[in-house]
């Protein structure tokens, strides 16, 4: 299998020809499978996802994906998670009170619609963001650029270990980025995100 | 916080791009995917397509919008002509992750909630049309295309929408539509003092300067049609839409008053 060649998890739960689109728009290859035979050819692996999480994560335990992602995993297949699909990778989230693959020692949990400062904060955060590099550099992400988020529940990891960048949203300051070896995942959408998501795609594929 | 969007609204008709003056008289601005593409190099934060035709969707419409949604790698708005579940479904599988709805409100609140219950509050727009009734100087909620006037206070209908469940509400005035002398200031004040949820500013907008006394008068976000397509005080159409640096001056990092 290419380098260029990526395959999106099909599990019902995500904005995947968008991600699609993108991919092929910089001269990728993608394609949505669920079938545990393709998804093992490959060596790139998309985990997309909105909508609740506990949803999102009995889809993927009756597609029977789980295993097949923690043995691409342990292979060292790259794997990207994009939005719910990133909160996937943590131990538990607040929504549907419910355990993820744990893959990452972090939570998520559901934005306060009350600032510290007793100020209103609107749930959910839509809209663009500033994205900052917490200290490593990384390939696939310039420091301090915007992205489009959409989330209601965010992984309270701000600069632990593991957290790759931070935002903020009512005064609050959340992991909108996450890496561990060849795991990475984002709050943001960056298939909505224009020229900075083309360049975050573009560099996924050259790993 | 989130950044305030600047919103480019493409009003499409039987597959072209029009606009409109007073929601009358469409006028034919070019192709929608060639703006699309356009929009997309200028890196727009949103882009919303209000289809405005009478007739029933066909294939080819939807073989238009998959073609917009295939441009497209910025949040994308459809709007018009939705007013069942199955046409929310439809429209999202074309590419989309926001609905606009606004004929439909009025009559079937209930359709709010299952969209917010289904895709979440976030994809759920409700579009107020705010017009004068024929012979008295009262504004009202207006629905199909500005043709029928509900006579329903657009308060009411706002609170409505919210306790629905909508993610956003688009308050649009139909007096100002392709006017780009400003938006109608006091409406989004008077909507956006009563809701808690983002108020997208639409309608009348001409220059930046519109789009800040929307913000400082409650809106969250500010959309547009006239102003990204018009150059100049003759109308030629040339597809535009502010610099990034010009966006930060005049609104993002503006002093406020």
């Amino acid at each position: 299998m290419n380098k260029d060649q990526v395959v999106i998890l099909d599990y019902g739960c995500g904005n995947i020809d968008s991600i699609i689109n993108i991919i092929e728009h910089i001269g990728g290859c993608a394609i949505a499978s669920n079938d545990i035979s393709i998804i093992r050819q490959y060596n790139k692996i998309i985990l997309p996802g909105v909508g609740h999480f506990s949803a999102g994560m009995n889809s993927l335990k009756n597609s029977g994906l789980i295993e097949i992602l923690n043995e691409k995993k342990a292979e060292g297949a790259y794997i990207m998670g994009i939005c719910l699909g990133m909160q996937l990778m943590t131990n538990y989230s607040e929504e549907g009170k419910c355990e993820g693959l744990g893959w990452f020692d972090f939570e998520t949990k559901k934005f306060p619609d009350i600032s510290p400062k007793l100020q209103k904060v609107l749930v959910p955060h839509m809209g663009w963001n500033k994205v900052k590099l917490v200290e490593k550099e990384c390939p696939l992400l310039e420091d301090d650029n915007r992205f489009y988020f959409v989330h209601s529940y965010f992984v309270d990891g701000a600069n632990k270990d593991n957290c790759l960048t931070v935002s903020h949203y009512g005064e609050l300051e959340f992991a909108s980025g996450i890496n561990r070896g060849n795991v990475f995942g984002f709050q943001f959408h960056p298939e909505k995100s224009h020229k900075n998501g083309m360049h975050l795609f573009k560099e996924f594929l050259k790993l | 916080m989130a950044e305030i969007r600047i919103i480019p609204t493409l009003t499409v008709l039987d597959g072209g791009l029009y606009r409109t003056i007073k929601f009358k008289n469409p006028k034919y601005v070019g192709d929608p995917i060639n703006a699309v593409k356009i929009f997309n190099e200028k890196e727009v934060d949103e882009l919303v397509l209000l289809d405005i035709s009478p007739k029933p969707w066909s294939d080819e419409d939807f073989s238009l919008f998959k073609r917009i949604s295939c441009q497209a790698f910025m949040p994308l708005a459809y709007g018009g002509r939705i007013s069942t579940i199955q046409h929310v479904h439809r429209v999202f599988k074309a590419g989309f992750e926001k609905v606009v709805i606004n004929s439909i409100v009025t009559k079937n609140y209930s359709l709010i909630k299952e969209i917010a219950e289904i895709y979440g509050s976030q994809s759920v727009v409700v579009s107020i049309d705010v017009n004068k009734s024929l012979f008295s100087n009262k504004l009202t909620t207006f629905i199909d295309r500005g043709r029928k006037n509900t006579r329903k206070s657009y308060l009411d209908v706002a609170l409505k929408a919210e306790a629905c469940g909508a993610g956003e509400l688009y308050i649009r005035s139909i007096e100002k539509d392709g006017s780009m002398n400003g938006y109608d200031l006091n409406i989004i004040k008077e909507i956006s003092d009563a809701v808690s949820i983002p108020i997208v500013a639409v309608g009348g907008a001409g220059s930046l300067e519109h789009m800040v006394q929307a913000v400082d008068s409650g809106a969250h976000s500010v959309a547009a049609g006239s102003m990204f397509v018009y150059q100049g005080p003759l109308r030629a159409v040339l597809i535009n839409y502010p610099s990034r640096d010009l966006i930060l001056s005049t609104i993002h990092n503006r002093k406020k008053k």
